[in-house]
């Protein structure tokens, strides 16, 4: 492989993983993002306190234990429920105890809070509501 | 101030009159009630007012004009703002790119007004009747009337997020089928903003929008949308397009205040955590805990 055809590799895909961010990061409508880091965002894996269908937007309640083993509860905003439950989500999707993992655009002040995306189970599947739980 | 629509006629409230002052005519004359019916039907016929269109289904933003990243009206080029109102808008602009949340009504679960409503960012139905055409807006659950009976501006209107709406239908090709509404919306409430791109609006709150719904086909239609405001340096006009869905409806409440993560304390924003803590929303302020919380 030549060092030429490794740059194109590499290139692409960057370019595709920063696509796929663009298309999997929420669309919001209720209030400006200014908020949130949206450059650096951090990969979370905890335990599900709550799932909050709710409007204007549903949030995850996530317990994440770092590698200190100290335990730390993040409040994750998401998208409105009109547009998620047309894509399937429910009040059921996530249960309290489930172990995921998810992307976050953490708030700037530093806080336990952000807007998450990209939401997978532990193993790093996709959760899609329409085949229904693992 | 340019006002399109000054008396608004509909062509329905029109007819009636004059067909029966024809019919009146034809009694008064001596026809018989065999002539006076053929020919009371074919005044009908000739004055009958066209039928109302099927605009029935869910109607969904069809240009993706409030995505994240958010983009706005301004994709059509810069809105026409003056000197005074482009540079409030840079500063906000500047603002929210230092981090600085801007004060969005939304945001405080205000009503998005008129014309953001017309945005979609929730999907829209329409649903017409006579005197009335309502559009049920999803976002906020909300609804604006569409007065198409004929009336005139009454000499007081409540200004409301939504504002006072008169119509008139159209029957541009002449097909025996309403094909196009136009809209005036005046007592237009503030504070509104244009969409997230955070355009904004006059003080004064004296805006004026026109409208103009039009099907392009069976499944896509057009709304030309007229901004006046005294922001304006002229008149702003932007399309807002809607694609219909007709099957697997799905219709959600949308309730704002049900959780909203957001919160105002005079000048600042912050976030509310799960355990009813305050986040500060930018570097620089202090943390907030509640003292029932200490």
């Amino acid at each position: 492989m030549t060092a030429r055809f490794k740059n194109c590799l590499l290139t692409f895909f960057v370019l595709a993983i920063l696509i796929t961010m663009l298309i999997t990061m929420p669309s919001y409508a209720h209030h400006s993002r200014a908020m949130f880091d949206d450059s650096n965002p951090l990969e979370l894996v905890g335990t599900v306190e709550q799932w909050q269908f709710t409007n204007p937007h549903v949030f995850i309640i996530l317990n994440v234990t770092d590698e200190n083993g100290e335990s730390k509860i993040w409040t994750l905003e998401g998208l409105g429920v009109n547009g998620l439950v047309r894509d399937g989500w429910t009040p059921e999707t996530l249960l309290p105890g489930d172990k995921i993992m998810v992307s976050v655009n953490p708030l700037f002040s530093g806080g336990s809070g952000g807007s998450y995306f990209n939401l997978r189970w532990e193993d790093g599947s996709e959760i899609n509501p329409s085949t229904g739980r693992p | 101030m340019m006002k399109l629509l000054t008396k608004p006629v509909s062509f329905l409230s029109a007819a009636k009159p004059a067909s029966a002052a024809v019919i009146a005519a034809l009694i008064i004359s001596g026809c018989s009630p065999q002539e006076t019916e053929n020919m009371q039907e074919a005044d009908m016929a000739s004055v009958s007012s066209p039928a109302y269109p099927d605009w029935h289904g869910q109607w969904h933003q069809a240009n993706q004009r409030l995505q994240w990243p958010t983009q706005g009206y301004e994709q059509d080029g810069p809105p026409p703002l003056n000197d005074e109102y482009m540079a409030r808008w840079q500063q906000v602009r500047d603002d929210q790119a230092a981090g600085i949340p801007p004060d969005e009504p939304t945001q405080r679960c205000l009503p998005q007004g008129m014309p953001r409503i017309m945005k979609a960012v929730y999907p829209l139905e329409i649903i017409i009747t006579p005197e009335i055409t309502y559009i049920y807006a999803e976002w906020n659950s909300q609804f604006r009337r569409i007065f198409t009976d004929g009336r005139d501006w009454p000499g007081y209107i409540l200004p409301s997020f939504n504002g006072y709406s008169i119509g008139e239908w159209h029957d541009e090709d002449n097909d025996g089928v309403y094909d196009a509404l136009l809209v005036e919306t005046r007592a237009i409430k503030g504070p509104r903003l244009y969409d997230g791109q955070l355009v904004p609006f006059h003080d004064n709150n004296e805006t004026v929008i026109l409208e103009e719904f039009r099907l392009l086909d069976d499944m896509n239609m057009q709304n030309t949308i007229t901004s006046i405001d005294d922001a304006l340096t002229e008149p702003w006009v932007v399309s807002q397009y809607y694609r219909r869905q007709l099957d697997d409806i799905i219709w959600a409440e949308y309730a704002c205040m049900e959780n909203n993560s957001q919160l105002k304390l005079g000048d600042e924003w912050y976030f509310i955590n799960d355990d009813g803590t305050l986040d500060p929303t930018r570097e620089g302020q202090p943390r907030l805990v509640p003292e029932v919380l200490d």
